[in-house]
Order: C-alpha cells, then sequence, then structure tokens
C-alpha cells in the first residue's frame, strides 16, 4: 500500500469535505458519494504516483476527477470540465468552507473532536452542579457559565473561547495547590480548548486547496 | 438574439443520456464503480468528468433503478458494486425504447433538412 504525505493526505481530506458539504446540501448521500470517491481517488493515484502519493500526484488525478462543486452538480455545467482558458475559480478559504458548512444539515460537522470531549466533561459538571443547586444556590451560576460556554464553543464565538481559556487558567492556578486534581482537569480542558485555536480564529486568507493550480495543469 | 451556447447545448445533451449509459453498461452484469466510471469515460463522445457519476449513481440507487454491495478489499477501503434491479431492467428496456425513436426522428429530419438544402 502506497504510502501518503501528510500535505496529500490533508489535501484529500480537505477535498472530501467539500464535497460532502456540497452533496448534503443538494439532498444527497454525501457519506456513500465520499466513499465512492475516496475509493477512486485512492486507486487511481496510487496506481499513477507509486510508493510515495505526493500533492502534486493528487492534483493530476483530481483535474481528472471533477472541482468539489462540479462533482456535487452545482455547476449549471456539471458532467463536464469548464476549463474554458483564462478563467478561474476563486479560491476556497477556511472562512467560506465555514459559511457553505453553516448551511449544512449538521451545522456541527466542522466542530473539532477536542472540543466534543471539553463539552461532554462541561456536560458532567453541570449535571453536579444543577443537582447540588437545592443545597448551594451559588451552583445556578456555575451551571449558568457552563450553559454559556458550551454554547458558545459549539457556535464558534471567539469571546467565549478567550474567556473560557481565561477561567480555566485562573482555575489552574487558583486550585494549584489546594486542589491539584481540580487543577490538572482545568489544565487539560484548557488545553484542549486551546489547540482549536484555528476553529475559532481561521486563516481568513488560507487556500485549503488550490483549484486555480489544478486548472492550470 | 443572443447565439445558442453549443458548449452549454452539448452538456446538457450528455447529461442526458448518462443514465441511459450507465444502464446499458450494467446490463451486463454487476460493475464495481470505479470501472462503471472508466467505460463511461470511454464512450466516444460522452466526455465525463469521472467524479459527476458517483452522485448519479448514489440517485439511481435511491431511486430504485440500481441496486448496491460492498465487497472487502484487500487492497485499499471496501469496494461497491452496482447492479440493475428488476426495476431497472425495465426502466433500461423504456429508455431504450424513447431513444431509438428519438434517434430515427432525428435522422428523418436530418436527411429531409439534407434533400431541401441539398
Amino acid at each position: 500500500m502506497a504510502e501518503w504525505t501528510h500535505e496529500a493526505r490533508a489535501c484529500l481530506e480537505s477535498y472530501l469535505a467539500q464535497v460532502a458539504a456540497l452533496a448534503r446540501r443538494q439532498g444527497d448521500d454525501a457519506e456513500e458519494i465520499v466513499s465512492d470517491l475516496r475509493e477512486h481517488i485512492c486507486r487511481e493515484t496510487e496506481e499513477t504516483a507509486g510508493a510515495l502519493v505526493t500533492a502534486d500526484a493528487l492534483q493530476k488525478t483530481l483535474a481528472a476527477v471533477g472541482t468539489p462543486e462540479q462533482v456535487a452538480g452545482v455547476d449549471s455545467v456539471a458532467g463536464l470540465p469548464p476549463l474554458e482558458p483564462g478563467l478561474t475559480r476563486p479560491v476556497r478559504t477556511e472562512a467560506r468552507i465555514r459559511a457553505e458548512a453553516s448551511l449544512d444539515h449538521s451545522p456541527y460537522s466542522l466542530v473539532p473532536l477536542q472540543i466534543w470531549v471539553v463539552i461532554a466533561l462541561l456536560g458532567f459538571e453541570g449535571i453536579g452542579n444543577l443537582l447540588a443547586i437545592p443545597s448551594n444556590p451559588v451552583s445556578a451560576l456555575w451551571l449558568g457559565a457552563k450553559i454559556l460556554f458550551v454554547t458558545g464553543l459549539l457556535l464558534g464565538w471567539r469571546w467565549v473561547f478567550i474567556f473560557f481559556l481565561f477561567e480555566a487558567a485562573i482555575h489552574v492556578v487558583f486550585f494549584f495547590a489546594a486542589a491539584p486534581v481540580v487543577s490538572l482537569i482545568n489544565l487539560a480542558l484548557f488545553v484542549l480548548v486551546a489547540s482549536a485555536f484555528r476553529f475559532y480564529f481561521p486563516k481568513r486568507d488560507a487556500p485549503t486547496f488550490d483549484w486555480a493550480r489544478i486548472r492550470d495543469k | 438574439m443572443e447565439p445558442l451556447d453549443l458548449d452549454n447545448w452539448t452538456t446538457q445533451l450528455r447529461k442526458g443520456l448518462l443514465e441511459l449509459c450507465i444502464v446499458n453498461l450494467l446490463a451486463g452484469g454487476e460493475m464495481y464503480g470505479y470501472d462503471l466510471v472508466k467505460q463511461l469515460g470511454r464512450v466516444k463522445g460522452l466526455v465525463v468528468t469521472e467524479g459527476t457519476i458517483y452522485p448519479l449513481l448514489s440517485r439511481l440507487r435511491k431511486s430504485g433503478v440500481l441496486a448496491t454491495r460492498l465487497e472487502e478489499s484487500a487492497s485499499g477501503p471496501a469496494r461497491r458494486y452496482y447492479a440493475l434491479t428488476p426495476a431497472g431492467a425495465r426502466l433500461r428496456s423504456l429508455m431504450n425504447t424513447h431513444w431509438r425513436e428519438l434517434v430515427g426522428g432525428m435522422s428523418e429530419l436530418q436527411e429531409k433538412g439534407g434533400r431541401e438544402h441539398g
């Protein structure tokens, strides 16, 4: 089995994610289409590239397979490669992909895994807070904060992302001596959420896949 | 008045024929999706973008024209095989009948036009 470079693998996943988002918008079975397409692309690329699949080799395959819009049938001329010389397709940015994903049937499909882990942990803590309200009414305040964090982290609210990091960092320092376990849990939450930085602050002008490059080949 | 966009016309014509090509290819028996796409690519004049076939296959499966089965592959992900359902076979027969009528009618028109302007 051929080995894929990190760049090639990232390009493939980016491409398939774009196809999936567009296919869902069209009401198609995105999983089935992406599964077939992945098989097709991997087989074709590995046959031509040999032992090591590079991003260049992948792009040659994708040029024949079509742009995500063509594959999903979004173009009015889908089914044919509309490669008129001089025309270029706009470069797709993280911001654009996120905007498209917001129209998807599954608006949370791009939320990073680590955020889901944090949300699960906050959920468990929130249940504890809820049960503690009768004996300690202040717990309602912590429960409210957790609801805010879960909502904000899921919806990509930047101020909640920053506030969460600030609050977790305070807890790490505050409980460091008195309750090391609590401090450690907050450190883990801080690291998990901080690692999703690009989800909340995507590189606006960084292309994830340069279609102009493919079209020019 | 704008002239006819020939590229768009041929695109629409080919798109309409893709389903007919697929059901005729599958009339000979089930096919692996990749092979099906490659064979369609070799149909003279059809000019397909390979990736566009998979959504079409998925839609044909959802509408009951095609059935699929997965087969494990030693060299990679499981392979999906496509086959005509009985309803698909009936549809193929009807589509081919319409196609022959259409081709016959078009040939008559072309001959008639050729005689009048010849």
